[in-house]
């Protein structure tokens, strides 16, 4: 009896250990002649349907399957795509001439209906179809008229000085593709009319892109383009050096160096259009008076800021404009490092002891963002302002600043994908708008009156006279705009743009 | 038999409703499950129509039986950020764990038995204390701490295994996750083994053995063994659970496509019907795993079951 | 029962307990004692002197023994401080848990029947959930500070001292003093809480050490996943987790934080151990 039961043990252990081994292979792998780049992002994309996503890591994947009428380049400057021309008709209306002959990867053509779909879909004048998550910034689109199959009419209910942008935003899907489940598919079956198509994509793991041999501009110079989620910063630094990934985003400043001691590593700066502000809530008392606004910026070193947190990496603005934004100031004008005039300024305001502050910050989200912070809190508190950082999971900063509810303080970096000022300050600084905690009535005016021009003239000048008024009577304490840093094989070669798309196509491995 | 199988039956289903009853709680904690499960700038008429489905204006044991409702078909809301459901997104990501923790199962009890039979053997020769010098740092090091180790000496330096990944599911990108997750384990297993070898090699029985003449080895793989591992194969659903939960960890150091990467990911978007979803599937796991352990016993020896049940 | 002076004259002569319990009383001394004891401020930041190596001097000449952090802040100081912050933790969690789970322990063993039933059950429940993933579903709902940490770790750690409470009780309460006692008239409070309960003490104590060490490297798991101590407060679990990204160009900010819980646990765990060989070996394989 017993020796049976020590037999049956015997058996289920060695036909375990045989399961096991066998399905797990010895990771043999086949020589491919095939080009191969491997990117390691943060997160995985959650969704390939251009319309339905709202960050980074699925957008650089997209741009890879889908065109646009419009591109921007390597400048920043807007480009034709899948328009080969366009021209401003009036203050609402924008005409675009299509190029005849382009195919998506399921063979449906591309022309004006399509157009006209993709727009409506985004604007909300498709029926049926569920509204898209980038929806809002489609809502001033009023009709979108076929004027023949390689010309369309975009139609804006009122002037609207970013469409030009958010049409270069706007990916190209196929229509019969997408009526058969209304969206559905899209979402992990991806067809569009971009340089490469999706192979595969195992969740959690690779998701790996094969280029089009018949593409319209040209076939890629890059077979394989592989994306990879690696979570941890570390990790994904280790990969970069072994080799397993050719390009990673984010790199911090602290790691520049280890980077450029390996030989077949280098790493590349490109300015960002992420503008590091430190954001006053005057609707809190204490914020109230324009003296502990002044004091505040007063306290900031940030000299010091940009050479030891961002180790160098970021170049001081005078506002919330870098130079590359439309509305930047020639004029700069700095407020200096004074700590005692700062404490001056502060007890001529009624707070000779100082007052307590909060920092709300997430943690993680912005390059160095908890360490900025909490050097900042130092420099704030040698003034007298005892200040507490709260760094918080960034679903809790975005969940308490979308309610509107933050302490004195908050940090944030604010992004632009439009590189022009009027974004940022039409959400962060008209009063009564989602992210503004200011109200100040001739900034108001002149944002207003931004609003209201496409005229390229006309639109900077009110945003620098926005700008001045920001100045002395600040909304913010006034920091930095971030470089965005890349850590990249040198096989690859490859440029990195300001607005933090990750682009394969006209890269190539070097020899 | 059949009555002892039917009662551990019955205390399993009893189980899997408790847990359910505590992720229900839990979701209930902050006042408005809804705004754990929506994203935040959801607008309030779609929000109170979520608010009808829970039924959250009725009374709190009804609510349950609407979760309990869904959760037997497996629905447990739809992802916040994936916009998918959120037992796919688990479902989709178990395979991977499982592997992993299979896995390390085997290297630790391969490496954990030898050492703590030839420990017991040995005792307090060379050998032993080598072997629980061994097995207490492996219980005292933190494993996160181990795998950050491990990538930077024996991934970048030596260059030995690849760092993270899965890599199409082969060894070689295995063995460091499983490493890492598995060393408070192997330890624990050889201290185990070692003590309950001592017990087992003091009986009667054994003197006999020996005193009989029959060489060591036989004596050891015939009268001792099998009744050494049994502490170990009774504790293996709290180490299973254990392993669940250290995979958490781990799979986020190595970026190993696991259910644990995916907990942690669902925190930092507060995606909370993932979070349900991850809970109950693995704690549902871990049940499985203790009742299918109870089987395994009852058919090795039915004696044993008696035992325990005292 | 083993008398209190056996006890102390066994774990002296154990050399690993006697090293052990050294190790422990510095580490309670630093805890307590934290604010005299270091030559820094945990949180003063010195950016222009960050990622100093150890044994580095200052401008004012003082040595930073095992250098400065990414902020220049001194390491040994936040050490010392994060020292005092696991405790604290520990303490508080393994407190919380030990007097739930004896209690539980002590109604199920000694009343049995349906109360047994209902407490074992519980138990059975919350072993069946890993505990980091009910850690990250209640952080999530209540955000992390120090209450939630030590509530959530206390009341998921009690199954163990509930159980085996449960297992003595159960064979103590058939013993001989404790029908007498209740021949004499003793009720059931008085019994449990004067012969049950004070014989269970050595497992318990054995226990709790045990435990503490499992607290704190759960606690420095959740802070690793950013769950735990939020800075700038120095936690050891945070340390090792702000390190990792500075792992080529500073070892020592990884080694010294995780050397430290390292030695920590393994002193109590061998304080732990030999309690057990002491006072009662049967409890090897708990």
């Amino acid at each position: 009896m017993m020796i049976r039961r020590c037999n049956t043990i015997r058996l289920m252990v060695l036909g375990t250990l045989i399961l096991l081994t066998m399905s797990l292979g010895w990771g043999a792998q086949t020589a491919d002649c095939r080009t191969r780049v491997v990117v390691a992002q943060g997160v995985e994309p959650t969704r390939l349907d251009p319309d339905m996503h709202r960050e980074n890591p699925s957008n650089n994947v997209i741009l890879h399957i889908y065109d646009a009428l419009i591109e921007r380049d390597w400048d920043e400057r807007i480009q034709p795509d899948l328009a080969e021309s366009w021209q401003i008709v009036n203050d609402t209306t924008v005409e675009f001439k299509l190029r005849k002959g382009i195919k998506f990867s399921n063979g449906e053509p591309f022309n004006a209906e399509v157009v006209k779909y993709n727009f409506e879909r985004v604007a909300g004048l498709l029926p049926g179809a569920k509204k898209t998550l980038n929806a809002a910034d489609y809502k001033s689109i009023k009709e979108v008229k076929v004027i023949d199959d390689q010309t369309v009419q975009i139609i804006t209910k009122h002037p609207d000085p970013l469409l030009l942008s958010y049409v270069a935003a706007k990916y190209m899907v196929p229509v019969e593709y997408t009526k058969k489940d209304n969206f559905k598919k899209l979402a992990t079956k991806p067809i569009g009319t971009g340089p490469y198509v999706l192979k595969s994509w195992m969740k959690g793991g690779e998701l790996v892109l094969t280029a089009k041999k018949d593409y319209w501009k040209g076939a890629p110079k890059i077979d394989e383009v592989v994306f990879r989620p690696i979570p941890e910063d570390s990790t994904r630094i280790a990969e970069l050096k072994v080799g397993g990934v050719d390009i990673i985003a984010n790199l911090k400043p602290d790691n520049i160096q280890e980077v450029e001691a390996e030989k077949n590593l280098e790493v590349k700066f490109v300015p960002s259009a992420r503008v590091a502000m430190l954001f006053m809530n005057t609707e809190i008392d204490n914020m109230k008076d324009v003296r502990v606004r002044r004091a505040i910026n007063h306290a900031l070193d940030v000299p010091s800021l940009i050479k030891n947190v961002m180790v160098g990496n970021a170049y001081r603005v005078s506002t919330v404009a870098p130079k590359s934004f439309v509305g930047w100031d020639p004029e700069e004008m700095y407020y200096s490092y004074n700590p005692e005039k700062a404490k001056r300024l502060l007890a001529e305001a009624g707070f000779p002891n100082g007052m307590d502050a909060t920092i709300l910050t997430p943690r993680g989200r912005y390059l160095n963002d908890v360490q900025a912070c909490e050097a900042i809190a130092g420099m704030l508190a040698k003034v007298g302002i005892r200040a507490k950082v709260n760094a918080v999971e960034f679903g809790v900063f975005a969940k308490q600043t979308q309610a509107h509810d933050i302490p004195e303080l908050m940090y944030a970096a604010w992004g632009n994908n439009h590189f022009d000022v009027w974004d940022t300050i039409k959400t962060c600084v008209r009063s009564g708008a989602m992210f503004s905690w200011y109200k100040n009535e001739m900034v108001d005016e002149n944002i207003d009156k931004a609003s209201q021009t496409i005229d390229p003239e006309k639109h900077s000048r009110y945003l620098r006279l926005a700008l001045r008024e920001m100045w002395r009577d600040p909304p913010f304490g006034y920091l930095y705009a971030q470089r965005d840093i890349y850590g990249v094989n040198k096989r690859v070669a490859w440029e990195p743009r300001s607005d933090e798309d990750i682009n394969l196509y006209g890269a190539y491995i070097r020899k | 038999m059949s009555g002892y199988l039917t009662r551990r039956v019955v205390h399993s289903i009893i189980i899997v409703i408790g847990i359910s009853m505590v992720v229900f709680l839990i979701s209930r904690l902050t006042g408005d499950p809804v705004s754990l499960m929506v994203d935040f700038d959801t607008p309030m008429e779609d929000r109170e129509v979520l608010r009808k489905e829970l039924g959250l204006d009725k009374p709190l044991p009804l609510q349950y039986l609407i979760f309990l409702k869904g959760a037997i078909k497996g629905d447990f809301g739809t992802s916040i950020r994936y916009q998918e459901a959120a037992i796919n997104l688990v479902l989709q990501r178990i395979p991977a764990t499982l592997r992993l923790i299979v896995f390390t199962l085997f290297w630790a009890l391969f490496f954990a038995i030898p050492i703590g039979i030839i420990s017991a053997i040995k005792r307090n020769s060379f050998f032993d204390v080598l072997g629980m010098t061994f097995t207490f740092l492996g219980q005292s090091i933190p494993s996160f701490w181990l795998g950050i180790m491990m990538i930077m000496i024996i991934g970048v330096h030596f260059r030995l295994l690849p760092i993270s990944g899965y890599g199409g599911g082969d060894v070689a990108h295995i063995i460091m996750p499983a490493v890492t997750l598995g060393a408070f384990e192997m330890a624990s297993f050889a201290r185990i083994t070692r003590s309950s070898m001592l017990e087992v090699l003091s009986m009667d029985y054994v003197q006999t053995a020996r005193a009989k003449g029959l060489t060591e080895i036989i004596v050891i793989v015939k009268h001792t063994l099998r009744n050494a591992l049994i502490p170990i194969i009774t504790i293996m659903g709290l180490h299973v659970a254990l392993l669940m939960g250290g995979a958490v960890i781990t799979e986020q150091i190595f970026a190993y496509p696991g259910v644990g990467w995916l907990a942690v990911q669902s925190i930092y978007n507060r995606d909370f019907p993932v979070i349900q979803a991850i809970v109950m599937v693995v704690s549902i796991g871990v049940v499985l795993t203790n009742f299918i352990i109870d089987i395994i016993y009852t058919i090795i020896d039915p004696r044993i079951r008696y035992d325990r049940e005292k | 029962m083993i008398e209190k002076s056996n006890v102390l004259r066994k774990m002296r002569g154990n050399k690993m307990v006697l090293s052990s319990s050294i190790v422990l009383l510095m580490t309670i001394f630093c805890g307590t004692f934290a604010g005299l004891i270091v030559s820094f401020d945990p949180y003063y930041q010195d950016l222009e002197n960050k990622l100093k190596p150890p044994l580095w001097r200052d401008a004012n000449n003082r040595i930073h023994l095992l250098g400065t952090d990414q902020l220049g802040r001194d390491v040994l100081s936040r050490i010392i401080y994060g020292v005092r912050v696991s405790l604290l933790i520990g303490i508080l969690a393994v407190v919380i848990s030990a007097l739930f789970g004896v209690i539980l322990g002590l109604i199920s063993g000694y009343y049995g029947g349906i109360f047994d039933d209902i407490i074992m059950r519980i138990a059975d429940v919350q072993l069946a959930i890993p505990l980091i993933l009910l850690a990250i579903s209640v952080i999530v709902v209540l955000g992390s500070s120090i209450r939630v940490l030590v509530l959530v770790i206390g009341f998921t750690q009690w199954m163990a001292y509930a159980r085996m409470v449960r297992g003595e009780t159960l064979s103590l309460r058939e013993k001989d003093f404790v029908a007498s006692a209740r021949a004499v008239g003793a009720n059931d409070l008085r019994i449990i809480s004067r012969y049950i309960f004070p014989n269970t003490l050595s497992s318990v104590m054995v226990l709790i050490t045990l435990n503490m060490a499992t607290v704190i490297v759960l606690e420095a798991g959740l802070s690793f996943l950013g769950l735990g101590i939020q800075p700038p407060e120095p936690s050891l679990g945070t340390m090792l987790s702000e390190s990792k990204n500075y792992l080529s160009r500073a070892w020592w900010l990884s080694t010294f934080p995780g050397l430290t819980i390292m030695i920590i646990i393994l002193a109590i765990n061998l304080f732990g151990d030999g309690l057990r060989d002491v006072l009662d070996p049967r409890l090897e394989n708990y």
